[in-house]
């Protein structure tokens, strides 16, 4: 059977060439870099080496570049660091609604610290209202945190306005995120982990913002931010592209759905009533 | 996506007794796709045995799975039988549930019995709910 790897979001392999640079460094050159001694030497160059390249790539200087070991350190890193060096000005933080949890906890958790913060909210396809925005900056405004794309709806902010919202106000923006191969659906009268469950019985890995798929058992912040009823949101399914991703694959996709969305929606009084009410209404 | 044990996923790979009854004498429905999953059953009674069930469901696995379990415990059973299958049953039956999926093991039982409900307030005899049994002694 053919296996389709579509939840790019939640987890993706190591480029090829990532991995070729970093075995020398998982298998032979070990240290710390802090080191006095010389086993330190290899992976201190190394690291400087990788933070001029990157620094370069966004012209930015070596040492504003600080590795972290993911994205939900990142932002706290970020807001965090931001707020307290900033507390001087003000205590105020504006977010999204539909940032991720490492984000909007992160916002409340600043509010039991004594800043206060504005979740904006969002328009039904997951932009930014940019009046809602305007309103919410305040003379104590220190942080702006949006994400430039939405890792499970793809949708795109446009940054350059809210950059433009907040040029000589003192304020930091804080963009999150960029988007690769992206695409986020709804099908109607069905649930995304039956879905889910059906797909990789035939090999392919999706993912879905319905409560039924969350430990939690709420439908995703994101669908429910955009005002996407309950209902449409319990039927969310969400595919992310990797370069490995062949046109077989998607092939495969297209033909395995259909049958699976059928075989669900002939189980589903949902569908049923919505047969019978499109009949009658003929 | 949870564990699910295989009697389970059996269930939900190849539910029982899925569809609708056109003349059904009992038809109960349980939950709302607001709150996350719905089941209908559907029931035949003959000589107060339910001589045939069947159900439709908008779920997740476990409620499918749920769904069918459901079905084929209270298929053959007199009313009074069938009133007996509890949540508690069900998920024994099935070899557990993840613990956040126990709702559906509920709603399963509880469709099944407004389906009983159903045919006997069509029938013109007391209905009598499980929760006033209880409360009964």
């Amino acid at each position: 059977m053919r296996r389709v790897y579509l939840d790019n979001t939640a987890t993706t392999p190591l480029h090829p060439e990532v991995v070729e640079a970093m075995l020398p460094y998982l298998r032979d050159i070990y240290g710390n870099p802090q080191s006095i001694h010389n086993w330190g030497d290899a992976p201190r160059e190394a690291i400087e080496d990788a933070r001029a390249k990157l620094a370069d790539l966004i012209g930015s200087r070596p040492e504003e570049i600080i590795f972290t070991g993911s994205g939900t350190e990142s932002n706290n890193l970020a807001i965090k660091g931001l707020a307290q060096a900033y507390q001087g000005r003000g205590k105020h933080i504006v977010i999204s609604a539909i940032e991720l949890f490492s984000v909007i906890h992160l916002a409340k958790t600043m509010e039991k610290r004594g800043f206060a913060a504005t979740s904006v909210p969002v328009d039904g396809y997951g932009l930014v209202k940019l009046d809602e925005l305007a309103k919410s900056i305040r003379e104590d405004t220190i942080v702006v945190s949006i994400m430039h794309a939405n890792g499970e709806v793809g949708t795109i902010q446009n940054i350059k306005e809210i950059a433009k919202l907040l040029k000589g106000r003192g304020i930091v923006g804080h963009p999150d995120n960029r988007l690769p191969g992206n695409a986020s659906f709804c099908i109607e009268f069905i649930e995304g982990e039956a879905m889910l469950m059906l797909l990789s019985s035939w090999g392919i890995a999706a993912s879905s913002g319905s409560a039924c798929t969350s430990k939690a058992l709420k439908a995703s912040h994101v669908l429910t931010a955009m005002r996407i009823p309950p209902e449409i949101a319990q039927s969310s399914l969400l595919f992310t592209l990797m370069r490995d991703n062949t046109e077989e694959d998607i092939e495969y996709v297209l033909e395995t759905l259909p049958p699976i969305v059928d075989r669900l929606r002939q189980m589903s009084p949902l569908y049923a009533k919505f047969l019978k009410k499109q009949r009658g209404g003929r | 996506m949870p564990v699910y044990s295989d009697k389970v996923m059996d269930h939900f790979m190849n539910p029982r007794n899925v569809g609708e009854i056109e003349d059904a004498d009992g038809i109960g429905e349980e939950g709302n796709p607001v709150c996350g999953d719905m089941m209908t059953f559907y029931i035949k009674v003959n000589d107060s045995r339910l001589s045939d069930v069947k159900f439709k469901t908008f779920g997740c696995g476990a409620a499918i799975a749920v769904s069918s379990i459901v079905s084929e415990m209270a298929r053959g059973k007199t009313l009074e039988e069938a009133r007996k299958i509890t949540p508690a049953l069900v998920a024994e039956e099935l070899q557990g549930l993840p613990k956040n999926k126990h709702h559906c093991s509920n709603l399963g039982a509880q469709a099944l019995n407004k389906a009983i409900d159903d045919y006997l307030s069509k029938q013109g005899k007391p209905v009598k709910t499980r929760r006033e049994e209880k409360r009964n002694g």
